[in-house]
């Protein structure tokens, strides 16, 4: 105790085994603070590990590994793959650790790709026109296709986009990546983290009310001489 | 050359004139009677503008030296907290009036002169606290215990020579609660600790007046709320299972009446009517509480923060069994007519702790400064109350209330200046501090008011003399002052417009913050700045 005027007893009311009162916790309380603490964690946690998950998973998932051509260079050969399951794919890119945001931006937009597929179809889309752009540590998304069953092959190559300054940047090969299935992580993960971060406050919100309680009085009594210093 | 004669003339003159010496005899005798009457005229009204300085001079002594006098802390610690005791250099009235203008020029470009060489020194005005006389013992660093342990056995060595003939031994047995369930909580520890089969041993007992845990999400209802009841050594007691009572006056209802700028009620007033109606003396009295509520407001974005302690109303804590009807009694004879002041036979003392703690412990959200810059003060109120007890030799069988507490309402944010003054941060997380139950919590520390009510007696007279004797020579204070003790209540708003009206118009001022969302205007605005006589009588 900081202050040497006062001596401590503690939550003597209640917590002493001679106190006349005791601590009526609040089992439903806690319980309902339990369930909302836990699916909380879960739904926090399962965004989490999906969100590692999905950035460990470019690489060691990838169907296809190509080179985006520089700026001004000739074309690079096409990454080539075969689809089992129709399917959407997504390419993504490695900018090899680049840290301005701007520069890092700017690469993925002047990234053009096409596709094409067994078929004959092609589909060419661009990184600067993304409904939606993920970038996940050193990878960011070009774009996203639907592809059919059968061979299919994918090129990409730099197009001029955003300063003068960033030129260099474009001119660079790097590599790319051909992975099925849409980027990021599902809508129900969203859903989860949106709901957990709520839940876990009001979770510990009801567990500290539960804690807290009322004070009811101690149902088995004892008798004996005790000083308020032993309390 | 002509020209040049009369430009050095003129040059004499004036510089005559500015030496005080004025013109000579010989140019006197030579004026014109008009000229003669507009000097004359001048000279009068440069004796009246003189005179006129003089006197506002002395108002400024005089208002100062009252202040002075009327400040609760003098010494360092009150130069400290107020500023300067002195006014700094002034003239006498006779040294201005006998001062030509170019010698007051001068001086006054010398004051000029050494406030600009203050400035450099203290750009920002803030006084620093003087470097504590007690340096630590040895070479080793001390820590904060063995120096509080220090610069307490100094004091109470100080006391010594005022103490009562007899010993007053005080223990603070400090008790942890839970906000929602502290009065049942307090009442169950009186019990069982046997102190309320005892309350001739209870000096009183007051809730802790800090803020625990500020800041966690827990809600007032489950915060920490600490209380201390002080009282003589009682071991040996038996515990009892019957509660003793604690009945509650409500500030905000209108007890008594009161008119604009009669005296305000003092809750133990109140208290102590129901007392004395209920038969109830101190040797059965366990103590007059304070009701505080401690909330949070404010704090998003652009707003200001509070956290403002409040007094609700007030409790009576008795022996269960004593005092039935008296508080039905009471309320259907409101408003009651009570006098101002503690009735015949008791004494009220309150203390302006608020003053110490400026000075020893000015930042509530940090514990109290260790190595303390004026040692000679006390650390903590319940230091103060030890004081007070000791010395004026009060037994417990007298009292019936002790306590820290406040009066009225209060932020009790900590404040922290940095960079040399150049920032203050309003904060509510510093230090963790351990509690009665032992964890260690952040806290931030409240209190303005120690409050002593006892049945007196011819030797706590003389032990108030010694009391004084005591702050007078060693706190170098007068607690008793500014403490805003029955200060007068204050007029009503619109006072002169029909209730329904004012209430019309406070209603669209709402409406209009709300509005306007005006971030100035506090929640401490709104409250009822007196308790149990408010609204005033017309």
């Amino acid at each position: 105790m900081t202050n040497p005027d006062v001596s401590p007893v503690g939550f003597a009311a209640t917590d002493h085994p001679r106190a006349p009162l005791e601590r009526d916790r609040g089992v439903l309380w806690l319980m309902l603070g339990a369930v909302l603490v836990l699916g909380g964690i879960f739904g926090v946690a399962s965004f989490v590990w999906q969100m590692i998950d999905g950035s460990s998973g470019v690489t060691d998932d990838a169907a296809a590994q190509g080179r985006i051509a520089g700026l001004f260079a000739t074309q690079t050969p096409p990454a080539t793959f075969y689809v089992e399951v129709a399917g959407p794919y997504t390419v993504w890119l490695d900018d090899g650790g680049v840290l301005d945001s701007g520069t890092r931006d700017n690469i993925v937009a002047a990234a053009n790709c096409e596709a094409t597929f067994a078929d004959g179809t092609t589909k060419t889309f661009r990184g600067a026109i993304q409904g939606s752009s993920v970038q996940i540590g050193n990878m960011a998304t070009v774009g996203t296709f639907d592809a059919p069953v059968g061979a299919a092959e994918v090129e990409c190559h730099s197009e001029r986009f955003g300063r003068r300054s960033d030129r260099d940047q474009l001119e660079k090969e790097r590599t790319f990546y051909v992975t099925p299935g849409s980027p990021g992580v599902g809508w129900l993960s969203w859903v989860g983290m949106f709901a957990g971060i709520p839940a876990l406050i009001l979770g510990f919100m009801a567990l500290a009310r539960g804690w807290t309680g009322g004070v009811r009085t101690r149902k088995r009594r004892t008798r004996g001489s005790v000083a308020p210093h032993e309390m | 050359m002509g020209f040049l004669k009369n430009l050095q003339a003129t040059k004499d003159a004036m510089t005559a004139g500015l030496r005080g010496e004025g013109p000579s005899e010989e140019a006197l005798a030579s004026l014109t009677p008009e000229q003669r009457a507009k000097y004359d005229e001048q000279m009068a009204r440069v004796a009246g503008a003189q005179a006129q300085a003089a006197d506002a001079q002395a108002g400024v002594v005089a208002a100062h030296a009252d202040s002075v006098a009327r400040r609760p802390l003098r010494g360092p610690a009150g130069e400290f907290v107020f500023g300067s005791e002195t006014l700094g250099v002034m003239l006498s009235e006779e040294q201005i009036a006998s001062m030509s203008s170019a010698e007051l020029m001068a001086w006054q470009t010398q004051q000029s002169k050494d406030q600009f060489k203050d400035l450099l020194k203290n750009p920002f005005g803030g006084k620093k606290a003087p470097a504590a006389p007690m340096a630590p013992v040895g070479s080793a660093p001390v820590d904060r215990g063995q120096q509080i342990a220090v610069e307490r056995s100094a004091r109470d060595a100080a006391r010594e020579p005022y103490l009562a003939a007899y010993p007053v031994p005080v223990v603070f047995s400090r008790l942890a609660t839970r906000s929602k369930t502290q009065i049942e909580e307090v009442t169950a520890y009186l019990a069982s600790s046997g102190l309320a089969t005892r309350p001739d041993l209870v000096y009183g007992l007051y809730r802790v007046p800090d803020q625990i845990s500020p800041g966690s999400l827990r809600g007032d209802r489950g915060r920490v709320v600490e209380w201390d009841i002080v009282h003589a050594p009682s071991t040996g007691l038996s515990p009892t299972t019957a509660a003793p009572s604690a009945v509650f006056f409500d500030g905000e209802e209108r007890w008594v009446a009161r008119r604009t700028g009669e005296p305000s009620v003092a809750d133990e007033e109140l208290v102590l009517a129901y007392l004395t109606a209920a038969g109830i003396g101190p040797d059965q009295c366990l103590g007059i509480a304070r009701s505080l509520a401690i909330r949070s407001e404010g704090g998003g974005e652009g707003e200001t923060s509070y956290t403002f302690s409040r007094v609700t109303g007030a409790h009576a804590f008795h022996p269960a069994g004593m005092g039935a009807g008296v508080v039905d009694q009471m309320k259907r004879s409101r408003p009651l007519d009570l006098p101002s002041g503690a009735p015949t036979g008791i004494h009220m003392a309150a203390l302006n702790w608020r003053a110490i703690a400026r000075a020893v412990h000015p930042m509530s959200h940090r514990a109290y400064t260790i190595p303390s810059p004026f040692p000679y003060l006390p650390s903590s109120p319940q230091e103060l109350i030890r004081m007070y007890l000791e010395i004026v030799g009060v037994r417990p069988n007298d009292a019936y209330s002790t306590a820290v507490t406040e009066d009225g309402v209060r932020n009790i944010l900590g404040r922290e200046v940095k960079a040399g003054g150049l920032v203050t941060v309003t904060t509510n997380s510093g230090d963790s501090q351990p509690c009665a139950d032992g964890e260690s919590r952040k806290r931030l520390t409240g209190g303005s008011l120690v409050v002593l009510v006892y049945r007196d007696r011819e030797e706590y007279a003389a032990g108030r003399d010694r009391w004084a004797a005591y702050q007078r020579d060693v706190l170098q204070s007068s607690l008793e002052s500014q403490t805003g003790w029955n200060r007068p209540v204050e007029a009503l708003d619109y006072a002169r417009l029909p209730g329904g009206l004012r209430s019309l118009i406070k209603a669209a001022e709402k409406v209009a913050d709300f509005v306007d969302m005006d971030s100035s205007s506090s929640p401490i605005d709104d409250l009822a700045p007196h308790r149990y006589c408010w609204p005033p009588e017309k």
